[in-house]
């Protein structure tokens, strides 16, 4: 079982200077075994500071965080066994592309851990299979590569070391539209095959909705919600007034009911808003 | 009506791989155009075709009437058609906002008078009056964007090309972005050419050109461009989840549109249908 678990935690940067930032305090919360997690809160409201913590990138100013029951700065000799059970994948992750061919550049972390070539191997043909990666670009220099492609390798790299916990920072920024599905196709799937924890931070509310089973809001460095995607839309009307975006079709059910459709706006896919919109008519064309 | 930016036969290469092929295109004073496509369709390519940071390899791109291949006449068509990208970072240069956005008319020389009521204007079009005095690195991504277009506003442009200016902000940010660039356009007349990969914000403008493989591929008004689902989702694009719902809800029976592109649309019919049953 591998839980990732918060317990009080929060990071200020410079603290103890007079221009101290609190970006995160007092979170206390649990990603279990096999969540999809979506992450949610404007710019500022200490998505980014919170998943930094997740593995140690940053060390948490209070409270403190653990996985598998083990707090992750308690013995500084096993930091980088632990924090490598928690993959991160950082915005715009190209941009840490360098080795000569994408082959080598998925390889590199497993490499580092001293594994046997034949492993390594293994592990790179496994990563390239997740992002559905040809053989063929395996070969490539990753800077000849399309945007989509370079973003999957990418990503490739950190499965490669095959995480515990799975951490993407808006993955599907500055995509176009197909190369966003598939993003989200494929992180999904993994999700599906290998049941491991995904946490997935999106300014796409209709994105979460469709891939997480849980929603985490973060808003001004805390949590305002931590549940299963149902409960936590059922706030819609609170999320929109705190400014947050909310579903298309939530948002346009929500107005519907303003305006005395009698719909349910605890929705958040199009099939369902689709649904309920289509029982309020139901009267009529059974006549 | 006038056309401002006029691209006559226009193919770009890069050695031997044509960019963009064959692209004609007109774009009248005071419209808005959003510019659609897969990642490496050819929309950037167009854009740095449009205020000479790039030439075309055969054909004429022509803006005022402008051939932006003659050097002479580069300063006049960048001041005539201002350009914002995708990263706002990369276009902040001064270290107070104010002074980012005098930074053109200075080199532009005008008198001091006329920058102050230039850079005063130009900020109070993006609605950053209160942080006129402050950093740029301390501002939030949507704001960093909207002091790069008052930047550019500062110039006095008669069209603004924006290549991907909400791609890198939250949904609060992108929409008061979106809110300037809706403004500009209906409020100042200035023609805007959007280059966006987020349906809803093509869904705003007068017009869609939709590139595929350096070609143009489809030309029309967004009703008619996202009432064609199946044709979007070949070209690599989709439609915006309003038209996704209405099509759940014609298959369902209801007798709905299939060109709504707006949520208020959908909401207005389906109150109407109400009514009328009532």
């Amino acid at each position: 079982m591998s839980t990732l678990r918060l317990e009080n935690a929060g990071f200020t940067y410079q603290k103890g200077m007079p221009d101290e930032k609190t970006a995160v305090s007092g979170v206390s919360l649990t990603f279990e075994e096999g969540d999809f997690v979506g992450i949610i809160g404007h710019t500022g409201s200490g998505k980014s500071t919170l998943i930094q913590m997740l593995n140690g990138l940053l060390r948490p100013t209070e409270g403190r965080v653990f996985i598998d029951g083990d707090d992750i700065w308690d013995d500084r000799s096993k930091l980088r066994e632990k924090r490598f059970k928690v993959g991160l994948v950082l915005q715009y992750p190209e941009y840490q592309l360098f080795e000569e061919t994408v082959r080598k550049d998925i390889a590199f972390g497993p490499k580092n851990l001293g594994l046997s070539e034949e492993e390594i191997d293994s592990r790179v043909r496994e990563a390239a299979g997740f992002l559905r990666i040809p053989d063929e670009l395996l070969e490539r220099s990753p800077f000849d590569l399309s945007g989509g492609e370079k973003r999957r390798a990418a990503i490739a790299g950190v499965l490669a070391m095959r995480p515990e916990v799975l951490v993407l920072d808006e993955p599907t920024a500055g995509l176009d539209p197909r190369g966003r599905r598939d993003i989200l196709d494929v992180i999904k799937n993994y999700h599906e095959t290998e049941k491991k924890t995904v946490i997935l931070v999106s300014h796409s509310m209709d994105d979460v909705a469709r891939y997480a089973n849980k929603v985490l809001v973060m808003n001004g460095g805390s949590v305002l919600y931590y549940d299963s995607v149902a409960e936590v839309f059922k706030h819609a009307l609170e999320l929109r007034e705190t400014g947050l975006n909310i579903p298309t079709v939530t948002g346009i059910l929500l107005t519907l009911r303003e305006r005395g459709l009698a719909v349910d706006t605890d929705i958040y896919t199009p099939d369902a808003a689709a649904q309920t919109i289509t029982e309020t008519f139901r009267g009529r064309r059974s006549e | 009506m006038n056309n401002l930016i006029r691209f006559d036969n226009v193919t770009f290469s890069y050695g031997s791989r044509n960019v963009l092929e064959n692209i004609d295109l007109e774009v009248r004073e005071g419209e808005f155009l959003a510019v659609l496509g897969y990642n490496g369709s050819g929309k950037s390519t167009l854009a740095k075709l449009i205020n000479g940071i790039l030439v075309p390899t055969s054909g004429k791109v022509y803006v005022d009437g402008m051939d932006t291949s003659d050097e002479n006449m580069l300063a006049e068509i960048r001041k005539t058609a201002g350009m914002v990208f995708q990263n706002p970072d990369n276009q902040i240069v001064a270290t107070i906002v104010e002074e980012d956005i005098a930074f053109a008319p200075e080199n532009l020389g005008l008198d001091p008078a006329e920058i102050r009521v230039r850079v005063d204007d130009a900020i109070k079009a993006v609605g950053l009056e209160k942080h006129i005095k402050d950093a740029p690195h301390k501002l939030s991504g949507g704001q960093k964007q909207r002091v790069a277009i008052a930047g550019v506003l500062a110039m006095q442009p008669r069209c603004i090309i924006l290549d991907e200016p909400t791609a890198m902000l939250d949904p609060k940010g992108r929409s008061l972005v979106m809110g300037v660039i809706e403004r500009l356009n209906r409020e100042k007349g200035i023609t805007i050419i959007l280059i966006t990969h987020f349906m809803e914000e093509a869904a705003l403008a007068d017009r869609i050109m939709i590139l595929s493989d350096g070609r143009v591929a489809v030309n029309d008004t967004p009703k008619k461009v996202f009432s064609d689902r199946d044709r979007m989702i070949s070209l690599g694009l989709e439609v915006p989840p309003v038209t996704e719902l209405t099509l759940n809800l014609i298959r369902n029976g209801l007798p709905l549109e299939k060109d709504t592109i707006h949520p208020e649309e959908l909401i207005d019919s389906l109150l109407k249908m109400k009514e009328e049953e009532a």
